[in-house]
């Protein structure tokens, strides 16, 4: 298996939010998603370990919505959003801007020396300083993690191919808000003709490689 | 709720990678497989032309040398990443010269069509298309072509991303395999986007040309 040169990669946790994964009082994490933060953990320390930069893109929208997204779906026509899950998580799953749950996840909370991508759409690319942070430094490579896997880790991964970065999917810590068959999918059926697929440990291994090559 | 028609003015038809060699056999006919996706193109093509839309051709062109091929590497395609010009680079299904890279007859572009040279996946990356779309006052995006999880979805969240509305012609685009077409139409583009087929397309861009602002 070919390495990953630490050097040239970055880990890019996309929308690791509490509005996504922490209980009501943005307390803690909700138990079906412990094993996504276990997951964000090992990675992230593996990379502090080779200085690897770690980049956080996050949602970041006006309140007063003049920013939004204007673009007609089907989901909006057809769909209204159901009501909240009362045991599920913040808001169900609703990021507000100015509240906790718009923060990081404390189990991967940034370094002051992280990187921190205030994005407006789902790709962390679009309109924003992700690729010409990445390319100062010489980054060819992004491991991707977070959620949702359809959505934003979707959209950023394309967006990534066509800017030559090569990317690697984390499978086990990626998610989907509508459930693990949706995020699964796309890992398994789309992913492998854009990027990589691999699991944590595999990345880690791959790392430890690269750098012993480099 | 009622839906919002589509506007002919304001709405553009574009065909993603339309081309000989993706949708011909060797003898140069269509496709078993590609002819209904093939029918169904050519409706929307016919209204387009008839409400005097704007149409866009998005089609692959990457240099005969290799210099401007992906670098990008993926699990898929192993037996096609060639070293060349310094890097491990994906030969592409077709470069300027290897023949097959004009759009299909059933689908022949017109003076006055928007022709986008692309170089990676997406329609937008590296290309004209957002200035274009947008000088011309197009504010939606109707999409057609293949494959349906590669280019076409590229183009989809670029589009999204950009604020253009899209509406993906649900059978006049194909995937290698039926499942991925499925998956995209049911779980992804209702999210980004309006999935229709050609046929009710036609009838929301029929309203829309009446003045109908929804049906």
């Amino acid at each position: 298996m070919a390495g990953l040169d630490p050097r040239r990669t970055a880990l890019v946790f996309f929308d690791m939010l509490k509005g996504y994964h922490y209980d009501k009082d943005g307390r803690a994490i909700v138990p079906e998603d412990k094993g996504l933060a276990d997951a964000c953990v090992r990675i992230r320390d593996v990379a502090r370990q080779y200085g690897i930069p770690v980049v956080y893109a996050a949602a970041d929208h006006r309140p007063d919505h003049k920013d939004a997204s204007p673009v007609i779906t089907d989901l909006d026509l057809r769909r209204p959003d159901p009501a909240p899950d009362p045991n599920g998580p913040a808001g169900g799953g609703r990021v507000v801007h100015g509240s906790f749950t718009s923060e990081v996840i404390d189990e991967i909370k940034p370094a002051p020396e992280d990187y921190e991508i205030r994005k407006h759409r789902w790709s962390a690319f679009h309109q924003t300083e992700l690729e010409i942070s990445l390319r100062a430094r010489d980054i060819d490579t992004i491991i991707l993690a977070g959620g949702s896997t359809e959505v934003g880790v979707a959209s950023t991964a394309y967006s990534a191919r066509d800017l030559d970065f090569s990317v690697v999917i984390l499978r086990d810590a990626c998610h989907s808000g509508r459930g693990a068959a949706i995020s699964d999918y796309f890992v398994n059926d789309v992913g492998p003709q854009m990027a990589r697929v691999r699991t944590v440990d595999e990345t880690i291994a791959m790392l430890r490689d690269g750098g012993r090559n480099g | 709720m009622a839906e919002p028609t589509l506007d002919p003015r304001k709405t553009a038809v574009l065909y993603f990678d339309t081309l000989k060699v993706y949708l011909y056999d060797d003898q140069g006919k269509v496709r078993p497989e590609a002819k209904a996706q093939v029918a169904a193109a050519q409706r929307m093509l016919q209204t387009a032309r008839s409400l005097d839309m704007p149409v866009v051709y998005a089609a692959a062109d990457h240099r005969t040398d290799g210099a401007d091929w992906s670098t990008a590497i993926t699990d898929n395609n192993e037996s096609r990443f060639v070293e060349i010009v310094g890097k491990r680079r994906l030969k592409p299904a077709t470069v300027r010269t290897s023949g097959g890279e004009e759009v299909i007859d059933e689908l022949a572009p017109q003076d006055g069509d928007y022709f986008i040279k692309k170089h990676r996946w997406s329609a937008f990356q590296g290309t004209h298309l957002d200035l274009s779309m947008r000088t011309a006052g197009v504010d939606t995006l109707c999409i057609a072509g293949g494959g349906t999880d590669v280019g076409v979805a590229s183009t989809a969240y670029a589009a999204r991303d950009r604020d253009f509305n899209v509406v993906i012609l649900r059978d006049a685009c194909r995937a290698a395999r039926k499942e991925i077409d499925e998956y995209f139409m049911d779980h992804v583009f209702p999210r980004l986007g309006r999935v229709r087929s050609v046929d009710e397309a036609i009838t929301l861009l029929q309203a829309g040309a009446n003045g109908q602002k929804t049906l």
